[in-house]
């Protein structure tokens, strides 16, 4: 995440949206399509099956990069969302349950009240700050734990610590994390 | 105490974001973040955090990427299913009006506040159990004022969002919008404070949970 590649990307994406450029989608497809398929694989899907979810990820990029508002979120941000909730629909299908319905009144631009408004740049800016507080071994597991959403016991089989040690690390190395951003407060954007 | 419920709650709107709660709990903190715009800032937070998590993880190669290429240009965009979560931490939506469900929460449950088929259980205690959804024990709740829930049946992990009126235990006050969590070694027996009736819904880890499911238990949020 710099703001460089954020700001690489941003405009990429734009040129899927207005000129639906196959080139610009190319690049976009060759950095996020295999760290998609490499996130759902963490979480133990099949390759098969993460690939294709992958693909449909992609998929919405390719029809809907005009929907992404680099002022809300970072691409990989955005994208991170839509592969999340594509994984939780897929569960549910699995289970033969329908409960959420499509929400018919999608409205992407609806307003957010004004306080919440944080121009992306200085949320990520914000976030990178906060996560630079931990040694890399510690930001390893909150990434792990919260992140990809592996559980403790997942966690102290793939790293060899003990369960005990994973626990309190990870509590600890949160906090941290959570103490971090509090401690540098957001400064709201005029919108 | 306090501190390990503040950890607690931290963990669960991580889970959120990750989206590994089960679909209960999930609609639970959804609806949570309906009814408190403050807790969006830091959910926004760990989502920006995860969309850097995404671009650490080493890529997995993608074994036909031409192929997938062609697919994705041919597409029609008819078939994609978007949700406002896509867009953004809560949903776009009206906040809900005083005495109403957070939208969230109406869709999972299927009634709003004025509708839900209460069943009494005791003197004011009422209960609207949905049973078993994904591994947990799903209801909403009904207290009277100055009620007193009796001791749980429950084993395992409990959490419950208030919304309406106010309930207190042993860890502290919970009023519209706040999650409880308890567990069997928490002294929670939740009291309704005294100037009306405290509505809520609750999510608890059923006592057997289906096997196979990678979902994890909401009592490994107390780790």
């Amino acid at each position: 995440m710099t703001v460089e590649l954020n700001e690489r990307f941003a405009r990429l994406a734009r040129a899927v949206a207005v000129e639906r450029d196959k080139s610009a989608f190319a690049q976009l497809f060759d950095y996020f399509a295999p760290r998609i398929k490499s996130y759902l694989l963490r979480l133990n899907m099949q390759p098969q099956e993460a690939e294709e979810l992958a693909q449909e990820v992609m998929i919405v990029l390719w029809h809907k990069a005009g929907l992404f508002d680099p002022a809300k979120s970072s691409l990989a941000t955005w994208l991170f969302r839509v592969a999340r909730n594509r994984r939780i629909d897929a569960l549910r299908r699995d289970r033969g349950k329908d409960l959420d319905a499509e929400d018919p009144s999608l409205l992407p631009s609806a307003p957010e009240a004004p306080d919440l408004v944080m121009d992306a740049q200085q949320r990520d800016e914000r976030v990178r700050r906060a996560m630079s507080v931990l040694p890399a071994e510690q930001l390893e597991l909150v990434r792990l734990a919260f992140f990809i959403g592996l559980s403790h016991s997942q966690i102290a089989e793939e790293t060899g610590l003990p369960l005990g040690t994973v626990k309190s690390r990870i509590r600890l190395a949160f906090g941290r994390l959570k103490k971090a951003l509090e401690d540098d407060p957001r400064i709201d954007t005029d919108d | 105490m306090v501190r390990e419920h503040i950890d607690t709650i931290d963990s669960l709107m991580a889970r959120y974001v990750a989206g590994t709660l089960p679909l209960p709990a999930h609609v639970l903190v959804q609806s949570h973040l309906e009814l408190r715009e403050g807790a969006r800032t830091f959910v926004s937070d760990l989502e920006a955090m995860a969309g850097d998590t995404l671009e650490s993880l080493a890529p997995a190669p993608i074994a036909a990427r031409d192929d997938l290429l062609d697919r994705i240009f041919q597409s029609k965009p008819d078939s994609i299913r978007l949700t406002p979560m896509d867009f953004r931490t809560d949903m776009p939506r009206t906040a809900p009006s005083e005495g109403s469900m957070p939208l969230a929460l109406r869709d999972f449950v299927g009634f709003d506040i004025a509708d839900v088929p209460w069943r009494t259980k005791m003197p004011g205690f009422k209960e609207y159990d949905m049973g078993e959804i994904d591994g947990c024990h799903v209801s909403m709740f009904w207290l009277r004022p100055g009620r007193a829930v009796p001791a749980h049946t429950h084993h395992g992990c409990e959490i419950s969002l208030v919304l309406k009126g106010a309930f207190s235990d042993g860890m502290g006050r919970y009023g519209p919008g706040d999650i409880s969590v308890a567990d069997d070694d928490i002294d929670h027996r939740p009291v309704a404070e005294s100037h009306g009736p405290c509505i809520g819904f609750a999510v608890t880890d059923a006592p057997l949970r289906l096997t196979g499911s990678f979902r994890q238990l909401i009592g490994d949020l107390i780790g």
